[in-house]
């Protein structure tokens, strides 16, 4: 059997959370959750995820902190973080892209088919990388 | 043409009073300057000393500095209300993009899972839910319009301070357990009555209410107490939380602000709720106010008129 994704989810607003776990676990996926940075973090170095979608508003670390301590953790900086978020401004687009973010979707612009896509995606690129590298 | 040079209805729509309109002000240094010509001839061909001279193109020299300052100073204002301006476009475009998002959200996952009739009821109460934050929002939007245009129209009745307490307490308690917060309540046991707009009121303690539990750190508490005092009832919100720093602190009730640390602890907040709250607590007759020490907590405390005789 195909061994399932992983992929992690760093978002307070427990409406989001919901829906994303629902619409991943339909496609395959294994969903986790955390509702703060410190969390995010904490489980992205228990679990492993193939992949992050992290807010950039949160409890206790914000995104950029967060994506920073993934960047510079030697067993973590190869999992590709995509930045879901309301917040648009372009000062915020270029430093989490430039901190190592591989993409920064605004919630309201994406329907939740869109997200999935834009994952599969991702994970697929990281994977041609892989391999070529 | 002539409409172009309305200066007062021009003042009026810049929202300045006319000593701060810089059309009006540039007006006043053309007179000035013609008259300071005029008289500087004048006083230049009766008074041939040079001193006398030197000491009216001085004074002339000090009011049209005092005018250029008064023009540079109403021109910061502009500017600073443009930027309080364009920060209010980003907060309510995030605002209104949260529940917007979650809505669309959750219609898709409607669309895609085409749930059973039983299973569909929570989804569309997430939709029901996310449509009264922006309902509620577009309220408070037009609230800031009336505090600023014409104030606040209240309607005063005769209420229970102490139910209204209750009643918002029961509606926090469910945001409490999911920021692991202990509330604590010390109120006295009979009513005690005051006279004001009750649902306004009720929004005020909802609010301070909401920001402690918010602001707070991982399982704090937040204490609710009230008491009499001559003429009053006094509420006090106490909270564990982040604390307002000296520098944030004078701007605590002015509308849009948000506290410095909020990327780091909260997602939401308008910056509105509290400047609605002055508005409210003294178009009331009561005064509203905090004590902050940052990195360990708020109180904030208001009073309402107690119910007197006259309105018994």
């Amino acid at each position: 059997m195909k061994k399932k994704k992983k992929i992690l989810f760093i978002e307070d607003e427990r409406h989001f959370q919901d829906m994303l776990s629902t619409i991943f676990k339909d496609e395959g996926f294994e969903t986790f959750s955390a509702y703060n940075g410190v969390d995010g973090v904490k489980i992205a170095e228990e679990e492993s995820p193939d992949i992050i979608l992290c807010d950039l508003v949160l409890p206790k670390k914000d995104g950029f902190n967060v994506i920073n301590e993934l960047k510079n953790n030697p067993k973590l900086f190869n999992i590709p973080i995509i930045i879901l978020t309301n917040l648009e401004e372009n000062q915020n687009v270029e430093k989490v892209l430039s901190s190592g973010a591989k993409m920064y979707l605004v919630k309201a612009n994406y329907t939740l088919d869109d997200i999935v896509a834009k994952v599969k995606d991702t994970l697929e690129i990281n994977n041609n990388q892989k391999n070529e590298g | 043409m002539f409409e172009h040079f309305n200066l007062i209805k021009d003042c009026r729509n810049y929202k300045v009073k006319l000593f701060q309109c810089p059309q009006f002000l540039f007006l006043i240094m053309g007179l000035f300057i013609i008259l300071s010509i005029v008289s500087t001839y004048y006083i230049a061909r009766n008074y041939v000393e040079p001193e006398i001279v030197a000491l009216v193109v001085l004074v002339i020299a000090a009011v049209l500095f005092v005018i250029s300052y008064v023009i540079i100073y109403s021109f910061e204002q502009m500017v600073i209300s443009s930027e309080i301006k364009s920060e209010f476009v980003n907060i309510m475009s995030h605002e209104l993009r949260s529940p917007l998002s979650a809505m669309k959200w959750q219609l898709n996952l409607i669309q895609r899972l085409k749930p059973s009739a039983e299973d569909i009821i929570p989804m569309l109460s997430v939709i029901e839910e996310k449509n009264e934050e922006m309902i509620k929002l577009s309220n408070k939007l037009l609230e800031i319009d009336q505090i600023e245009d014409t104030g606040l129209r209240l309607k005063p009745t005769p209420f229970s301070l102490t139910k209204v307490i209750e009643a918002v307490l029961k509606e926090q308690e469910g945001f409490a357990y999911i920021k692991d917060i202990n509330l604590v309540k010390n109120i006295p046991q009979e009513s005690v009555f005051v006279f004001a707009d009750e649902k306004k009121i009720k929004d005020v303690l909802s609010h301070m209410i909401d920001n402690a539990i918010r602001y707070s750190l991982k399982k704090g508490d937040v204490s609710i107490s009230m008491e009499k005092i001559p003429g009053f009832a006094k509420c006090l919100i106490a909270d564990s939380g982040i604390g307002i720093s000296t520098g944030d602190s004078k701007k605590i009730f002015t509308k849009f602000f948000r506290n410095q640390s909020i990327v780091s602890y909260q997602t939401r907040g308008t910056g509105i709720g509290l400047f609605i709250a002055k508005a409210v607590i003294e178009s009331s007759g009561g005064k509203i106010g905090f004590e902050s020490v940052e990195g360990r907590g708020s109180t904030f405390w208001f009073t309402v008129p107690l119910l007197d005789k006259k309105h018994s």
